[in-house]
């Protein structure tokens, strides 16, 4: 018998949700015994997906630019140009215990503020983001898109939103909502626990919003074109 | 840059030295874990685990050359009971996001399977070896560490080392013993 059996390579894309999740808990509370302070699992658990966490590590004040509110689209060229260079570098590192499917290439929704453009890819499997600051390029994503719950007839369905992450370098905090919306909605207010109400960005049937700070997504209002409330709920939204 | 440069810089508080040695350390960590524990997904946690110490230990902590040796330091204590290492952790384990869907594919699964069964077989095999002589054995057999570099993990002297790997050498004489050293 052989007692040094080979062991397979960790996921390099598992291995950055470890990391990123280590460096969350070390630099959210680095003086205090935080593991006494239990925070209910069940809240992750129950969730269908996963929040993206994105960050800049070289940029020390990437949120400056962030605007509640997302700004006109402007020239993408450069950002997917940018963007599609890092998905060809990521399918290139899946090696061998890597994703067995490529990248998604197709863009779902792009959501703009400052000088911060964010776009969401979607393919079969898997859910890309990119986030294109001055600073550079970034990225993270998931997959079991197949897991997910259909939009139905509900308004707005939103994917896992409570997850609280730092950047690598404990400096600039993000969180990240993605989720579904119907067509009837124009427009999705997200306000979170630290009193920031932002609007997301909808395309193609998705909304995506992003905020500077670690204060969980509280509730969603959702208004029709003319500006009207449709619903205000709770997130994560229970009535599926 | 070198892993004691990096550590001068965790020991200041910043953590994004320290995301860089735990991409560079995290695999050897895990394969250690899995070795120790036959479980993909209690290895898994135990590599977080084994870095969270790391961090709340850092100022104490001085490191010459590689950072691998306290790594190994810090295993060898949390997979002794992994159990209540993993308990002491839930909140900040239960905050990692759920496994990626390339779990669902057959090619992973069966290596991760066949990973888990290997590494259980020889755990089997090791318990029958003192607790002593058998982390010795584990240590040799695993890292690429020194002699002098176990009996720092270990805590003991080097002639103790010795000792305790020719017992262990002894003690599963055969093919086992051939195989591994």
């Amino acid at each position: 018998m052989n007692i040094t059996p080979d062991i397979p390579q960790l996921d390099p894309m598992r291995l950055q949700v470890r990391k990123h999740a280590l460096l969350n808990e070390i630099s959210s509370k680095p003086s205090r015994r935080w593991w006494r302070f239990t925070v209910p699992a069940t809240a992750l658990v129950a969730a269908v997906a996963v929040t993206l966490v994105l960050w800049t590590p070289t940029n020390q004040d990437a949120s400056a630019a962030w605007t509640a509110e997302p700004r006109a689209p402007g020239d993408l060229t450069p950002v997917l140009a940018d963007c599609g260079r890092t998905l060809d570098q990521h399918d290139a590192g899946r090696g061998v215990n890597g994703p067995d499917w490529p990248a998604p290439r197709d863009v779902a929704v792009v959501d703009q503020r400052g000088d911060m453009t964010m776009v969401q890819y979607i393919g079969p499997q898997s859910e890309m983001l990119c986030l294109r600051t001055p600073a550079g390029v970034d990225m993270n994503g998931r997959g079991k898109l197949q897991d997910q719950d259909p939009l139905g007839d509900r308004l707005f369905a939103d994917f896992l939103p409570s997850v609280r992450m730092h950047d690598v370098g404990g400096r600039n905090a993000m969180t990240v909502l993605t989720g579904w919306v119907s067509r009837a909605v124009g427009k999705v207010v997200i306000s979170t626990e630290d009193g920031l109400e932002v609007t997301a960005t909808i395309g193609n049937g998705r909304v995506l919003a992003w905020w500077p700070s670690l204060g969980k997504a509280k509730d969603v209002r959702l208004y029709d074109e003319a500006g009207v409330v449709l619903q205000t709920a709770p997130i994560p939204v229970k009535s599926r | 840059m070198t892993d004691e440069e990096l550590w001068g810089q965790v020991r200041a508080g910043v953590s994004e030295a320290f995301g860089q040695l735990f991409e560079r350390h995290a695999q050897a960590v895990f394969a250690y874990c899995l070795r120790r524990t036959g479980t993909w997904a209690v290895a898994e946690d135990l590599v977080s685990v084994v870095f969270m110490e790391t961090w709340r230990k850092r100022t104490s902590v001085t490191v010459e050359g590689s950072l691998l040796p306290w790594l190994y330091t810090v295993a060898l204590g949390v997979t002794r009971n992994h159990q209540r290492a993993r308990k002491r952790y839930k909140a900040a384990l239960g905050k990692v996001p759920p496994q990626h869907a390339d779990d669902d594919h057959a090619d992973d699964v069966a290596r991760r399977v066949d990973a888990e069964a290997k590494t259980r077989e020889v755990i089997a095999e090791l318990e029958k070896l003192p607790a002593a002589d058998r982390e010795v054995l584990e240590m040799s057999a695993w890292s690429d560490l020194s002699q002098a570099q176990i009996a720092q993990v270990l805590g003991i002297p080097v002639g103790t080392v010795k000792s305790r790997l020719a017992r262990a050498q002894r003690t599963v004489r055969g093919a086992l013993v051939e195989e591994a050293l």
